[in-house]
Formats: C-alpha cells, sequence, structure tokens
C-alpha cells in the first residue's frame, strides 16, 4: 500500500488547512505546496484533489474568485468563516486520532 | 535563458483538448486549462525541449484512466448540491419568521375564500387562469428580457444551462398543476370538508412558492453569481 493511501481520508483537512494559513490558492498551486511541505512523500492527484475542492466549494466551506492571469483564467481557492470554524474542529479531531493511533501501535509496556 | 510561457494559440489549443474530451462547460475548461498550462509551463522549467504536445499528453496521463470525467463529474454534482441547497434554503424560510406569517396569512386567506362562498372549482379554476397568464408572461417577455444569460462567446455555461433547466422545471410544474386540478374537479368527488378545502389552500400557496423559486428567485440569483464570476463574458 502506498504511502498516498494513508493521507487519502484527510485530503479535505489538508486542503482546508493549508488554505487557512497561506490564504487563497489555486489548484496546482495547493498539489505543488502539499508536494513542498511533505518533501515529495504525498502527491495530490488531480482525480483527489479537484473533486474534493468543488465538494468543499458546495459545502460553503470554500470561497472562490476567478481571475485573468497572463493569457488565462484562474480560479482562487479561500476558506470561509465556516471553513475556518470546521478547520479547528478538525484539527482536534485529527489531534485525537494520532493520540489514539499512538496508543494502539506503541502500546506502553509496563515492567511488573 | 527565459522560462518559456505558454502563448495565446498554445492556450486555445489546451481548450480544444478540453472539448474534445468531452468537457464543454467553461466553468470546468477554464479550471482545467489553469492547471495543464501551470504544469506544462513547470515541466518546461527542467526540460525545456519538450514538445507543447508531447508535454501536454504527458500531463493528461497522470489524470487517470478516465481522464478529465471524474472531474466533469464532480463539478457538475457538487454544482447541482450548491444550488439545490440555496433552493431548499429558500423554501424552507416560509416555515421560518417572518416569512411563515405570509404561507399561513395567504392559506387562511383563500381557505376563507373557498369556505365563505363555497366556491371551491370557481377559485381553483380562476387560480389555474391567473398562473396561465403569468406563465405566458413570464415566457414571452420576463424570462427573455431579464433572466437570458446573453454571453459574448459561443461557449457552453453550467450556469446557463441550469437556468435553462429550471425554465423547463417551471413549465411542467405548470402543465402538472393544471392537469391535476382539470382530472381533480371533472373525475373525482372532490370531499367537503374543512381539512381537504385548506390543504387545497395551502397546496396551492406551496405551488406558487416553488413556483416563484423555480421562475424568479434562482434564476436571478444564477445571473448574480455568473456575471460577478465572469463579468468579462456577459453582454451588455
Amino acid at each position: 500500500m502506498g504511502t498516498n493511501q494513508l493521507y487519502k481520508g484527510s485530503l479535505s483537512t489538508i486542503i482546508l488547512k493549508l488554505l487557512g494559513e497561506k490564504g487563497r490558492m489555486y489548484g496546482y498551486q495547493i498539489t505543488q505546496e502539499v508536494k513542498a511541505i511533505s518533501e515529495g512523500e504525498y502527491v495530490i492527484t488531480e482525480g483527489a484533489l479537484y473533486p474534493m475542492l468543488h465538494k468543499l466549494e458546495a459545502q460553503g466551506l470554500l470561497t472562490v474568485e476567478i481571475e485573468m492571469t497572463g493569457n488565462r483564467m484562474r480560479k482562487y481557492y479561500s476558506i470561509t468563516n465556516n471553513g475556518k470554524k470546521e478547520v479547528v474542529d478538525r484539527m482536534t479531531e485529527m489531534e485525537s486520532f494520532i493520540r489514539n493511533m499512538q496508543s494502539l501501535l506503541n502500546p506502553k509496556i509496563e515492567l511488573a | 535563458m527565459t522560462e518559456r510561457k505558454l502563448t495565446e494559440e498554445e492556450i486555445e489549443l489546451i481548450y480544444d483538448f478540453c472539448y474534445e474530451r468531452n468537457v464543454s462547460e467553461y466553468e470546468i475548461q477554464a479550471e482545467l486549462v489553469d492547471h495543464l498550462a501551470s504544469a506544462i509551463e513547470e515541466n518546461w522549467k527542467e526540460n525545456p525541449e519538450i514538445s507543447f504536445f508531447d508535454n501536454l499528453f504527458e500531463i493528461y496521463r497522470q489524470f487517470g484512466t478516465d481522464g478529465f470525467q471524474t472531474l466533469t463529474k464532480s463539478k457538475k454534482r457538487a454544482f447541482q448540491k450548491q444550488y439545490n441547497y440555496l433552493f431548499l434554503k429558500f423554501l424552507g424560510s416560509f416555515f421560518q419568521l417572518p416569512r411563515i406569517i405570509f404561507t399561513f396569512a395567504f392559506s387562511f386567506f383563500l381557505f376563507a375564500i373557498i369556505r365563505h362562498f363555497d366556491a371551491r372549482e370557481p377559485v381553483m379554476f380562476s387560480i389555474q387562469g391567473f398562473s396561465l397568464a403569468l406563465y405566458l408572461w413570464y415566457i414571452l417577455f420576463y424570462f427573455p428580457r431579464r433572466l437570458t444569460i446573453k454571453v459574448k462567446k459561443e461557449q457552453q455555461f453550467l450556469f446557463v444551462n441550469y437556468i435553462n433547466t429550471l425554465k423547463s422545471l417551471s413549465s411542467l410544474l405548470i402543465t402538472c398543476s393544471i392537469n391535476t386540478v382539470n382530472i381533480g374537479f371533472r373525475h373525482f368527488k372532490v370531499p367537503n370538508t374543512v381539512w381537504f378545502d385548506f390543504s387545497l389552500s395551502f397546496t396551492v400557496v406551496m405551488l406558487f412558492i416553488v413556483g416563484y423559486a423555480f421562475m424568479f428567485y434562482m434564476p436571478k440569483l444564477m445571473k448574480q453569481h455568473f456575471t460577478k464570476q465572469f463579468p468579462q463574458f456577459v453582454k451588455s
């Protein structure tokens, strides 16, 4: 199983967190930023990124602006106030998940 | 050495490339073209010798076996979901203050007329005539002048397609309502009870609210969103 599989369920959280920190970004920029932050460990595929961006936009967690950049149109995504609240909730969930996984996979062995 | 950038012609070729792969709506095309163009220019930084088409096909391969299909479907689904939600939110507002007063006041008003004059049939046929006249005015004058989005370029847009779908749905709503009233009153014995009359009045008011949402509220809202997102395409 590739490492990407482990990240799969967290894609929306990663996108929301990234947009919360960096401000507005466009699709390709998100893929490159995630690749750079994870030092090439996690590569978001186009087939996963755009459906997720569209879903988050439909849920009102992201908003879009369309601008001309050079000779082409560019769609920028930014986080809404609802999105910011969602990030806080998801980060709490994520921290709790990581703690639980650590407990499950690295059980403390107590010596009698 | 200066970085190689895509020319206007090459951008047009990418639009054609998307169109040939069944991406016909501009909202989806524009996002895809920017993604492909950014990736092509990034590849050229490392490998400036690679041709435009080899570069394009290499990036297209990264979209997987079904190409742009997943992306196209997801965008259409998300777009519909977004506007269905706004539609339902609008309908829901008629069951919350202050609009709930309007919903029940009109229902009671209609109910009072029907009961007072014992005139279910004349009232229903008058409403039918009024709806038909309103619908003709809408189709012949209001929709073409106020709600049609005139675009500068021969191009398909999700917004335009959805507005046209709403127009078709309003036709369906009017036809079904008129036929139901005709069949109901001509072929069935309509019960003369308080509950039936109130249900009838309430249904009529609800149909008018749904009709208003299909015919005026949603197309207007979508036209506003379209104008805000794509002002360069709006023909004045």
